[in-house]
């Protein structure tokens, strides 16, 4: 960039400014170039009039942001601007490289989904550091072949409402991947996740297989989110540096057994057993912060409990819903006895959607060391609608071991 | 402990000195902790308190600056999470994000001298932040108007001009 960084010639102030400094033609090419790649692909180009210095930056800007609608004529007009300007840009560097297609109304022809897919690799060839592929469709997921990516520069990866076909989700000649955030896709046929790199993972609203768990394999993760998927719950290998995690539940075909609520049947033990260890507490094991949130029916955490490991980090914990494991007192009882560190404990007993009435606060009094509970929990919560009989006994049991409470 | 209370203080480029946690600093601004590496090992064995001076930026910005620094980089103030939630749900709103509107909701002078203290100090998230507000302003505009907003005055010869917008039909 070194001819570019000719801001500082600060030619022609065109407008006397008390400070003389702040008018946007004194900011180097670098930085007008990273702001032109803040603005939608077609505005960043037309920037080439406002003036000479203009002319050529948008080539350089170190972000392309390409929106569509998927429509035949949007798409057209779209391939036409998008091919023009990939041709001209080449292979300058990028920084965030955004594939965003709004309120499609129908599928992408197979000429236009090999297209954007050329788009999609162009960018990894473009050293992107951001990928975001989004597609915002009703009911259709875009066929993304081939999702082997490979890529020294690729730091973060989002995909919305795209299919993916590989078995193998294998991202490891990612080296330098971080952040994978998967949203609404069909994830059906990925019988494996794996990074090697990866920090933060977030899958929301996505399907898994029926017919066998997908495995996460990150040995490097710190957050993970998942939150509102569907179908089989995926298998957590070990992730020893995991700081925080979210699990929620809020669809009824998620590890649903028509026979029963616990798992515990032949006809579960099909899916769930498959594999001898925990599905998603041995994962969790190491983290700090922990949420198990269910919202409807489902017995994997309860199941999972049953092997409970030590959460030897564990210092805030939430559990949430309104059917099996906040309220459940072998739960409760074996989170406590396994968690020798925990400091916060909230309990939530209420329907989805509702405000809580109730909140009931208690800290552990240690009247008398009981060594069945951690010594340094200092906050309990309970929050509920209404304190019914399941409440009562919970609060019982947490008075057994001296947790005193107080009522608001 | 002490070395948490550690603090650093940045002399603007109009003589006004600001404190700052050095621990926060360090972790915002590239260019400072560079400066306090090099400074560290003259200052081990004193017990004074490091003095940066910030020649490029001004009180005014720089007070601004840091306000956005103590909000994002400082640990202990980051109530990143609401309640017990772990993560901001997809959706969710990003804690910090509202704050993030108001400081950059600034006249556009104000805004290119943030643009220009954030790529000074080399604050990342800073500089993001001020160029898409930037871009924010420039979003949606014709060419005069932008014109107009940023004071940029228009260069080219009328043949010049016709034959830009020839090379570039395709985007217009």
């Amino acid at each position: 960039m070194s001819p570019g960084r000719s801001g500082k010639r600060a030619k022609k102030a065109p407008i006397p400014r008390e400070s003389g400094a702040s008018s946007i033609e004194s900011l180097p090419d670098g930085v007008l170039q990273h702001i032109l790649g803040f603005l939608p692909a077609r505005d960043a180009v037309r920037s080439c009039v406002l003036a000479r210095r203009w002319r050529d930056l948008w080539m350089f800007a170190t972000g392309l942001r390409i929106t569509g609608n998927g429509d035949d004529d949007d798409m057209n007009e779209l391939r036409e601007f998008v091919d023009h300007l990939l041709l001209l840009r080449g292979i300058a560097p990028l920084e965030t490289c955004e594939l965003r297609f709004t309120d499609m109304a129908d599928a992408f022809s197979e000429d236009d989904t090999l297209r954007v897919n050329l788009w999609f690799r162009h960018a990894v060839r473009c050293q992107a550091r951001v990928l975001r592929l989004l597609v915002y469709a009703s009911d259709y997921c875009f066929d993304l072949n081939g999702l082997h990516l490979v890529s020294r520069h690729l730091m973060q990866l989002e995909l919305v409402g795209v299919e993916v076909k590989e078995n193998f989700l294998n991202l490891s000649d990612c080296p330098a991947l971080e952040q994978l955030e998967i949203d609404n896709c069909d994830l059906t046929v990925v019988n494996k996740i794996s990074s090697e790199s990866l920090k933060r993972l977030s899958v929301t609203n996505c399907a898994f297989s029926q017919s066998f768990r997908t495995s996460i394999h990150a040995p490097s993760m710190v957050s993970l989110l998942l939150h509102d998927n569907r179908f089989n719950t995926p298998v957590l290998e070990s992730m020893p540096s995991l700081m925080d995690a979210s699990i929620r539940i809020t669809h009824n075909d998620v590890d649903s057994c028509d026979n029963c609520d616990s798992g515990d049947c032949n006809i579960c033990h099909g899916i769930i057993h498959s594999n001898s260890n925990c599905i998603l507490l041995e994962g969790l094991s190491k983290t700090t912060n922990l949420a198990l949130i269910a919202e409807s029916k489902t017995f994997i955490f309860r199941m999972d409990l049953k092997q409970c490991p030590t959460f030897s980090k564990l210092k805030t914990l939430l559990l949430s819903d309104y059917w099996c494991v906040a309220l459940d007192l072998d739960a409760i009882t074996c989170i406590l006895k396994n968690s020798p560190v925990l400091e916060k404990l909230t309990l939530e007993h209420f329907l989805k959607g509702s405000e809580h009435k109730m909140e009931i606060k208690g800290s552990y009094i240690p009247v008398q060391r009981t060594d069945a509970i951690s010594e340094h929990l200092k906050i309990v919560v309970v929050k509920c609608d209404v304190v019914d009989e399941k409440v009562y006994r919970v609060l019982k049991l947490l008075s057994t071991f001296n947790i005193r409470f107080s009522f608001e | 402990m002490a070395s948490e209370k550690k603090v650093v203080f940045l002399r603007s480029s109009d003589g006004e000195a600001f404190e700052v946690s050095e621990e926060v600093i360090s972790a915002a601004s590239v260019t400072i902790k560079g400066m306090i590496d090099e400074e560290s090992p003259s200052r081990a064995d004193t017990a004074a308190t490091t003095t940066l001076a910030i020649p490029n930026v001004t009180a005014a910005t720089l007070s601004r600056v840091l306000h956005y620094v103590n909000k994002h980089f400082d640990a202990a103030a980051v109530v990143g999470r609401p309640d017990d939630y772990i993560f901001c749900a997809p959706g969710d709103e990003h804690p910090l994000a509202r704050f993030d509107d108001d400081f950059v909701d600034v006249d556009n002078d104000t805004l290119i001298d943030l643009v220009h203290a954030a790529e000074y100090l080399h604050i990342k998230k800073l500089f993001d932040l001020t160029c898409k507000a930037v871009a924010d302003k420039l979003k949606g505009r014709t060419i005069d108007q932008i014109r107009e907003t940023f004071g940029i005055v228009n260069d080219y010869t009328v043949e010049e001009e016709v034959e830009v917008y020839r090379e570039n039909s395709w985007a217009f």
